[in-house]
């Protein structure tokens, strides 16, 4: 077995546009996933029960499939329901879905974290609902969030390289659509996988880093 | 249940006004099938310090709870405070508003004080009236700062909970009840979680507190705090009222067995 | 729009059919990692610098790269280096064996490092060996931390075997995706299939709180 890496250099421009387009699709799941989860996550632990039974529907419904059938739905039945819009945007949509279900789970376990007493003294202050969320619950659960919200986006970094299979032209495809055209798969493969562990140690430093500053006073 | 349970004269002490400050009718509270509460009758005047004593279990906590709605009553929710009727007859279906000015109208300590831990203790404070816009900001500060002064917290203000002791939490814990002005303080046991060398500054801050006229519903085991600060003692036991008294009457000369037993149980304790 | 589930009628049992690849992929995958899993586990926590640092090394880069990268990688690479040819199936049972071991490993040193130091300081005093010891004594314990991250990432397992049909194994998903090429009707495919999903993640469930439960009444040691 030899290693080419002058093929590598050759396909470098859309070895690169894969990377920008992996890390922009990242970006945009965790950007838009980050409050809708805290929102789902918060109807889990909601006194409404509607509310609750319908979050929990929706996160142990998702929970159930596989990414790529969601990413299915959303790549094939988005333009038969007459929305069309690009295969980023599709996987976008699949990705948020999803990671939004089970970041809320993760979420949630933080949110739980924070002792009953606390919502007693609360009520019994007569702190309207928003403001014990924003002063009390979510500050406390945050340390405890921490952990679970960056392994989260771990497997999320990971995760995008499914889009690949729904025509997104990420760090997998275009690392693919070069082994196709050269027909040599050691070098663009080894140099997807280097990338993907970059970002994913990276990620895991910033956890690290993120953990030791959010302790309580 | 409650036939048996008798219902002595409520006490006049000197210091009682004839304005009733908090009424309760056939209050009734069970979880699943268990009855917690068998319809309570109770009447506090203005200015009284009640302390409520019982064995565990008797439902000293769920009846103060029930007052301000920290539970959800099963019937006779409608409480009358300070001559004004809080609540419909249907206690499951309270209005926001209403629920909203029991819970301000009426300040409540924990026996773990349940301060916010991510807030300073003047923060703690001021979070209440900051959310009900009691005023500017200044203003607030200076109202929370001046509560901390009385709890004798005047160098703590900008500790957290973590950095205090359990006597100071406390404290802090009562001011943070009283920053609302409430007319009526439910005190649930707000001793018990302290080492003993730091009970007396809590309940020195307390006796303050019932000086100066505030109304109180205390559940305590202290009964040396009962006899000289309290009013009135009820003793609770399954549920119900079971003797209702001055200090001198409930605890020197008990009427019912029961009282007699767990009160030889509590002074040997001590 | 119009939905018609009759399509299922046609397309049903080839889509099905996939479903015996799913479950297949799945039974051989774990049969294969779990006993790997464990030799990760106890590589990852052994004393010996010489163990602990590969393990920790590859599990590191086995788990900091997708799932589908390593299945390409069983399929591109793997017949290199081996020099024979791969079937569509072996290389994905390969690929997705080295993922689960890493990660199922990940879980069996967590379970471990949860049984209290006191436990391997008694086993060291009272000088019992090695093997035993492990199995009578540190294992059970390790078991009620194991067993529910070993269920729930067996139903990622589930999930994730959709990825197979990036090389070629024709699983339940893959035959969905070729019906929905050629019937062009998205949701009513993509329906049953999440349909038969649901029920395969309900079952694991149950299969979750009967593992739960039992392994609470005899691994637990209640202090
Ligand atoms: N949320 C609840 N769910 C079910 N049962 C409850 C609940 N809260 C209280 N109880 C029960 O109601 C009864 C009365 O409890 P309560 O806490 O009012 O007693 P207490 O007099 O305050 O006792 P203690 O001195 O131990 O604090 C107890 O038997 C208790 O088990
Ligand atoms: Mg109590």
């Amino acid at each position: 077995m030899n290693f080419d890496p002058t093929l590598i250099e050759n396909a470098l421009p859309s070895l690169l546009y894969g990377v920008r387009t992996t890390i922009w699709l990242f970006l945009a799941i965790m950007g838009l996933c980050t409050p809708l989860a805290l929102l789902v996550a918060l109807a889990r632990v909601s006194r409404v029960r509607g509310l609750r039974r319908a979050a929990a529907t929706y996160v142990n419904v998702i929970r159930a499939l596989p990414l790529l059938v969601i990413l299915y739905f959303t790549f094939y039945g988005l333009p038969s329901l007459g929305v069309f819009v690009s295969p980023f945007t599709a996987a976008l949509v699949g990705l948020t879905v999803v990671t939004t279900a089970y970041l809320a789970e993760d979420l949630r376990s933080g949110l739980m974290a924070v002792p009953r007493g606390q919502f007693e003294a609360a009520d019994a202050l007569g702190l309207p609902t928003w403001r014990f969320v924003w002063r009390v619950l979510v500050p406390q659960a945050l340390p405890v969030m921490c952990g679970p919200y960056f392994t989260r986006a771990i497997v999320t970094v990971k995760a995008t390289s499914i889009a690949s299979l729904v025509a997104v032209s990420e760090l997998t495809a275009q690392s693919m659509a070069k082994v196709t055209e050269t027909y040599r798969s050691v070098e663009f493969l080894a140099f997807a996988a280097v990338v993907y562990l970059l970002l994913t140690s990276l990620m895991a430093i910033l956890q690290s880093r993120v953990q030791r500053r959010v302790t309580l006073p | 249940m409650k036939d048996t349970c008798m219902t002595a004269n409520p006490a006049t002490p000197a210091r009682a006004h004839d304005r009733p400050m908090l009424e309760l009718v056939n209050l009734r509270k069970s979880f699943g099938n268990k009855t917690v509460l068998h319809g309570v009758d109770l009447k506090v005047p203005a200015g009284q310090v009640v302390s409520i004593i019982g064995a565990s279990g008797s439902g000293k906590s769920t009846l103060l709870r029930c007052v301000n709605h920290l539970e959800t009553p099963d019937a006779g929710s409608a409480v009358l405070i300070d001559g004004q009727r809080i609540g419909g007859p249907d206690p499951a279906r309270v209005s926001r508003r209403d629920l909203r000015r029991r819970r301000v109208e009426i300040g409540m300590v924990f026996q773990h004080f349940n301060l916010f831990p991510n807030m300073t203790a003047l923060e703690n404070v001021m979070e209440a009236p900051l959310a009900h816009r009691r005023g500017t900001r200044a203003e607030i500060r200076d109202m929370a700062a001046g509560l901390l002064d009385r709890v004798g917290l005047a160098d703590r203000m900008d500790h957290h909970p973590g950095k205090l002791s359990g006597g100071q939490q406390q404290r802090v814990a009562i001011a943070r009840a009283l920053a609302m002005t409430p007319k009526l303080m439910l005190f649930d046991e707000v001793t018990s979680a302290l080492d003993p060398e730091l009970v007396d500054d809590v309940l020195q801050v307390m006796r303050q507190l019932a000086e100066e006229g505030m109304t109180m519903l205390v559940v305590t085991h202290e009964m040396a705090f009962a006899e000289d600060v309290g009013d009135r003692v009820i003793f609770m036991a399954d549920g119900a009222i079971h003797e209702d008294g001055t200090p001198a009457e409930v605890l020197r000369n008990p009427q019912q067995a029961r009282t007699r037993s767990f009160l030889g149980r509590a002074m040997r304790a001590r | 729009m119009d939905f018609d589930l009759s399509i299922w009628a046609v397309r049903g049992p080839y889509i099905l059919q996939g479903l015996w690849l799913t479950l297949a992929l799945v039974a051989g995958v774990l049969a294969i990692s779990t006993p790997l899993a464990l030799a990760v586990g106890l590589a990852l926590e052994a004393r010996s610098r010489w163990l602990r640092a590969p393990a920790t090394v590859l599990s590191w880069m086995v788990r900091g790269v997708p799932p589908l990268i390593i299945l390409f990688i069983a399929y591109y690479v793997l017949p290199i280096v081996l020099d024979l040819r791969l079937e569509s199936l072996t290389a994905a049972i390969a690929g997705f064996v080295v993922y689960n071991t890493f990660i199922l490993g990940e879980v069996v040193s967590a379970g471990l490092r949860a049984v209290p130091k006191g436990q391997h300081e008694a086993i060291a005093a009272a000088g019992l060996p090695m093997t035993r010891s492990l199995r009578r004594i540190v294992l059970p314990q390790a078991m009620p931390s194991i067993i529910p991250p070993y269920v729930s990432y067996s139903m990622d397992m589930v999930k994730g075997t959709a990825l197979a049909g990036a090389i070629g194994v024709t699983e339940l998903v893959t035959r969905a995706n070729q019906a929905i090429v050629a019937t062009n009707r998205p949701f009513e495919i993509l329906l049953g299939v999440a349909i038969i999903y649901g029920v395969i993640d309900a079952m694991l469930i149950a299969v979750q709180m009967w593992s739960e439960r039992r392994w609470d009444h005899q691994g637990h040691v209640s202090p």
